[in-house]
């Protein structure tokens, strides 16, 4: 009875163990992305991947398999990002930029068919756009990142950072603004480029 | 809807967040208002280069050291709960033996006031009346005085 008990339980530890190897595989690039973008390099990017999965294990029991793995993932992620900024105490305070308004400039609806020059553009765009999201607090990047890199709804954006729909729409907003204020500043003609290949 | 409002909307809008009336009264404006159409336009850019930035390939052993991770958790979990209830074990008898060494002080003491209120001569006298009484042990009085003090 003893035995049976002990050894059914081993096998629900044993197939947990599988189920997390599996979803270790399905989601660590994905998982990988999101931390490089929300650390700015790739050594800090592994350590906080490292650091989420092994939270998630920890507490995979709390699981809840029905929901996307990876929403419950980026939950636990961007409070261990917090946790690492907090201990190295590298919170950003830099205060939030005025929306500026170009006014005179207009542009088409953005083409799905990315162009061989909106690519070479991306590809310059990448470096100061990584360190815009650096400049902002960890609070806005991660909002921007989840709705607009990883594609997610406020509603979701909200449950994984625990906080209102109202404030995401806020961070999201006030954090696209100071990204492309920054753009504007650092990188201007790369970045008009861009805006007129689109 | 002034432009200010409209404005603070704008990325939500563009995400296709709003609905019902506040919907309807954002078209509305940016149907009127060039500067606030440019303004949604300059953010759409923006939304769009963010969804279009490359993400990079994690380094090649990093799935390996993941697993290997979630196996070196998974064997050191057991030893854990060993060490923790050792620790509890540990604890439990620690605060049993104080708080043994607390009702003794304070069954010492009790007898010794009472005693000290019967004699009145000022000086402390231990009653050596229990099972160690008279015994020739001079300190066994503690034992006494707790389990048999306060009768």
């Amino acid at each position: 009875m003893l035995f049976s008990a002990t050894k059914e339980r081993t096998t629900t530890v044993g197939d947990r163990a599988l189920l997390f190897e599996s979803l270790i595989q399905d989601s660590y690039k994905q998982a990988y992305g999101l931390a490089y973008r929300l650390t700015g390099n790739v050594a800090e990017a592994e350590d906080l991947v490292q650091e989420s999965f092994v939270r998630a294990y920890r507490f995979f029991h709390r699981y809840d398999e029905t929901l996307p793995f990876t929403s419950w993932l980026y939950r636990i992620m961007t409070n261990a990002h917090i946790d690492m900024v907090r201990r190295r105490g590298r919170i950003k305070t830099t205060s939030l930029e005025a929306s500026g308004t170009d006014g005179a400039t207009t542009w088409d609806l953005p083409d799905s068919e990315a162009s061989p020059d909106r690519q070479m553009l991306l590809n310059a765009l990448d470096e100061p756009v990584q360190k815009a999201l650096t400049s902002m607090t960890a609070e806005f990047r991660t909002a921007v990142l989840l709705a607009d890199v990883e594609g997610l709804a406020y509603e979701e954006v909200a449950e994984i950072m625990r906080t209102s729909v109202g404030t995401v729409r806020s961070r999201i907003h006030r954090g696209r603004k100071q990204i492309r204020n920054y753009l504007l500043k650092h990188a201007p003609q790369t970045y008009r480029s861009f805006s007129d290949e689109l | 809807m002034n432009c200010k409002s409209v404005q603070s909307r704008l990325s939500a809008y563009l995400d296709r967040e709003l609905g019902g009336d506040e919907l309807l009264q954002m078209r509305a404006h940016m149907s009127v208002c060039r500067e606030c159409r440019c303004e949604a336009e300059g953010l759409r850019v923006l939304k769009s280069l963010l969804g279009g930035i490359h993400c990079p390939e994690p380094p090649e052993d990093l799935q390996q050291k993941l697993t290997a991770n979630m196996l070196r958790q998974r064997y050191e979990e057991p030893r854990k709960i060993v060490r923790v209830s050792a620790l509890m074990f540990a604890g439990v008898t620690a605060c049993s033996m104080l708080a043994t060494l607390l009702v003794l002080n304070y069954g010492v003491s009790r007898h010794l006031s009472q005693t000290a209120a019967r004699g009145g001569n000022g000086q402390s006298q231990i009653a050596i009346d229990g099972p160690f009484g008279g015994d020739g042990f001079g300190n066994a009085p503690i034992l006494s005085a707790a389990n048999f003090g306060p009768r």
